[in-house]
């Protein structure tokens, strides 16, 4: 038996930042980045849109016992997504190495686990904010798409796809531009 | 690797949450199943002086499971591990990723762990699985990475966990 987990995957590109940066002030949501825990900037408000922050954490004041980190051989530390009250949401959009590639987002969140030959389930209280926060989020940015029907996407998403001509490719893993930039 | 508590670091919200309040909705209405008094302990679970009754709600509930040892605990500490390597090179992992694949013998797949560095595009993927006694990955786990190749161009890494 596996763990179990759930996962919303999507499309969001860097226009839908802003309002999702004030969506997670909102709601009182906590982020967290491993790049903060290895000295790097915190407490960033605008922290979608930061050129070298492509994956965050959510969660909420309440749940901050039951947030681990774990470090490499190295000492590079990074949070443990297993045990803790955490919901990934990497943020895909374009990355440095091709911006002419819409890269897929998600949300995953962990709902039990295994631990020295226990199922160590996660409170119901996590999980009824992760899935809150999922489906908040879900009926403010994002919609169906008809020429793609397992993913969800922005409505400016949805335009870059149009405006690009872009081909779903990778495994559905990101949108390519077809669209030869002079 | 070592495990560390982590006190949280981020943003204060401002006003009033719509999600909390969802929270506040759907605890309550769990509670009421149970009863009156468990309906107050679920209302009650986001304030923040938590009564007792409260942090027990909170907790990790633990069942035992004999078999997760052999199983779900070696494939789970198998990602563990090959996670560790990751993030020591640089990139960043996600769990489960899911693949479609519409030509396959399943219409879509589950990569147990991927690596992405979104500054070079250098991609890493494993399978965690079952090996058979020589040394090749069980039959599920080939069809897995089979289909998984066809729709990415990209055959993950099998690693074994027994």
């Amino acid at each position: 038996m596996k763990m179990k987990s759930k996962q919303l995957n999507f499309f969001i590109v860097p226009s839908d930042y802003g309002a999702i940066n004030k969506f997670f002030e909102k709601n009182e949501i906590k982020l967290f980045w491993d790049k903060a825990l290895n000295g790097a900037r915190k407490n960033d408000k605008e922290i979608l849109g930061s050129n070298d922050v492509f994956q965050i954490f959510l969660s909420q004041d309440e749940f901050s016992k039951h947030i681990y980190t774990r470090d490499t051989d190295s000492g590079i530390k990074y949070y443990y997504i297993v045990s803790s009250y955490l919901v990934e949401f990497s943020i895909g959009g374009f990355y440095p190495y091709d911006k002419s590639a819409l890269q897929r987002a998600r949300f995953y969140y962990i709902q039990d686990f295994y631990e020295d030959g226990n199922s160590i389930a996660k409170s119901e209280i996590f999980i009824n904010w992760a899935e809150n926060v999922i489906k908040e989020f879900k009926s403010t940015f994002l919609v169906k798409y008809s020429k793609e029907r397992d993913f969800w996407y922005s409505k400016n998403a949805i335009d870059w796809i149009e405006r690009n001509e872009a081909q779903l490719v990778d495994g559905g893993q990101q949108w390519k531009s077809n669209i030869q930039k002079c | 690797m070592t495990d560390n508590a982590h006190a949280p670091t981020g943003n204060k919200g401002l006003d009033g949450p719509r999600v909390k309040n969802a929270i506040e909705r759907r605890n309550t209405q769990f509670g009421a199943m149970l009863g009156g008094a468990a309906g107050a302990v679920g209302a009650k679970a986001l304030s923040p002086t938590k009564t007792k009754a409260v942090e027990n709600v909170t907790k990790d509930k633990k069942v035992p499971n004999p078999n997760g040892k052999n199983g779900g605990e070696a494939h789970q500490k198998t990602i563990d591990k090959e996670e560790a390597k990751m993030k020591q090179e640089g990139f960043e992992t996600q769990r489960e990723v899911m693949v479609k694949t519409p030509n396959g013998e399943k219409s879509k797949r589950f990569i147990d762990l991927q690596g992405k560095n979104p500054k070079t595009g250098q991609v890493k993927q494993v399978q965690v699985g079952k090996q058979n006694k020589n040394g090749t990955p069980v039959s599920r786990e080939r069809k897995a990475m089979d289909d998984v190749q066809n729709a990415t161009g990209k055959r993950p890494e099998f690693v074994p966990y027994n």
